[in-house]
């Protein structure tokens, strides 16, 4: 969605649209869902905490600054929620749980080697995700499944660039090292499996 | 194993085994995946990379580890409970009833405008419509001509006469006020000597008009006396001659 018409939509909202807040919702839990998902690893947690962001955000719609990201905006008030939340529910990752969540268009009712490969891929990424410290895990997050420039993730997390930078490249020689770790063997011995 | 830095702006030739350093340098791996590569250059890296077999497999689960991040993740739809739950702190309305209530407002104000415009301008050709209520500039102006037309009448009235004084003794009038003449003859008689020569027990004859001086100079004493009708002035003047 443009800045514009987001802005258009924003404004609409706040003046009490209920069509015009619907669509807010729906351009922007899909990304906050999973950017939850990724971080607490628990849905019913990730759903929650979607939910109470977003009455949040609604019910202070006036209150929004149309110079910055709305996107920025909203993270920023899950990210509390969920520090919040952390201190009820401590984060298990379970990564079933979290592979099942995700790419619901996969059927399992072939198990083709590709198949098995790309639901033990999802898992290995939990467990990759789960291997970082939660600063890289949040910038990877926010750098490759949301997409976000570097420069929006600054400012979200409030710390410079060169830093942003510095987790990220951290964080993605960690998950090199896990799959080198990890994965390398298990591959091989999936091939095996199958070619049997 | 030290690996040296990587320019990503360096040409790379992987047939040429002094241009690249021992294994895959991080720097290159991260140019890659930050996307600051630019692309002619990327192809080159990307076929380095296969010059070693382990890295190659570990590029590669990382950058589909993180393509797969990017993968759609089934979301359930909250739109419906979020608003549910939001509807409770502030009231929603659907984009018709919104605009319907946009316009009901504009058209009240435009309404409101209107009545008071066109009472502004009644109000200014016919002052009278809604009030009676007299205002200053009004009142002052009904007042100019009334003070025009009793200031005229004023002037063209006569205060009072002027005539001579006998002169007076002073023991035949009584007059513990009275002065005594001066080198002209005359005596001037105060208001209160004039009231004294009435006995108090009886009320006068005459309502005592109110007398203004219209003018005094030194060498003319005048007694201004009251406008007495014919009747009275004689019963005066026994008064004045100590007859009563």
């Amino acid at each position: 969605m443009e800045r514009r018409e987001e802005a258009r939509i924003i404004e609409q909202a706040a003046a009490g649209d209920r069509d015009a807040a619907s669509t807010l919702i729906k351009a922007h839990q899909a990304s906050l869902y999973a950017y939850m998902l990724r971080m607490s690893g628990r849905p019913e947690v990730a759903e929650d905490i979607v939910q109470d962001a977003f009455v949040r955000v609604l019910a202070n719609l006036h209150r929004f600054d149309p110079r910055f990201r709305f996107s920025t905006w909203l993270f920023t008030i899950a990210k509390r929620l969920y520090v919040n939340a952390c201190q009820k529910y401590k984060p298990v990752f379970d990564s079933e749980i979290v592979g099942s969540w995700q790419g619901g268009d996969d059927s399992p009712a072939s198990p083709t080697i590709e198949y098995e490969q790309q639901t033990r891929a999802r898992s290995a990424i939990d467990r990759a995700l789960q291997s970082l410290s939660d600063e890289q895990r949040e910038i990877i997050v926010l750098f490759h499944q949301q997409e976000w420039p570097i420069t929006q993730i600054a400012e979200f997390m409030g710390m410079p660039e060169g830093t942003v930078k510095s987790h990220l490249h951290r964080g993605r020689r960690k998950m090199r090292q896990f799959f080198q770790d990890h994965m390398r063997d298990e591959v091989v011995a999936l091939e095996l499996e199958f070619e049997a | 194993m030290k690996r040296g830095p990587f320019d990503p702006n360096q040409p790379i030739d992987p047939r040429d085994d002094s241009a690249m350093p021992p294994g895959i340098p991080d720097d290159l791996i991260d140019s890659i995946c930050d996307g600051d590569m630019p692309r002619s250059k990327m192809r080159d890296a990307l076929d380095s990379l296969h010059l070693e077999r382990n890295t190659v497999s570990d590029y590669h689960w990382t950058a589909d580890a993180l393509d797969a991040l990017r993968a759609d993740m089934h979301t359930p739809d909250m739109s419906e409970i979020i608003l549910a739950r939001t509807g409770m702190q502030r009231s929603w309305l659907s984009t018709v009833m919104r605009r319907k209530m946009v316009i009901g407002r504009v058209a009240g104000v435009a309404a409101v405008l209107t009545l008071i415009a066109g009472a502004f301008l009644i109000q200014r050709a016919a002052p009278e419509t809604f009030t009676t209520d007299p205002t200053p500039v009004r009142e002052l102006a009904a007042a100019v001509p009334h003070d025009a037309i009793h200031a005229a009448s004023i002037i063209a009235k006569p205060v009072a006469y002027t005539v001579p004084a006998a002169p007076i003794d002073d023991e035949a009038c009584f007059m513990p006020d009275a002065r005594s003449a001066d080198s002209w003859g005359t005596n001037l008689l105060t208001m209160d000597s004039l009231r004294d020569l009435w006995p108090s027990r009886s009320p006068a004859p005459y309502a005592m008009p109110q007398i203004t001086p219209v003018g005094f100079t030194p060498g003319t004493m005048a007694l201004i006396v009251p406008v007495l009708p014919e009747e009275d002035r004689a019963s005066s003047a026994a008064i004045t001659a100590g007859q009563r």
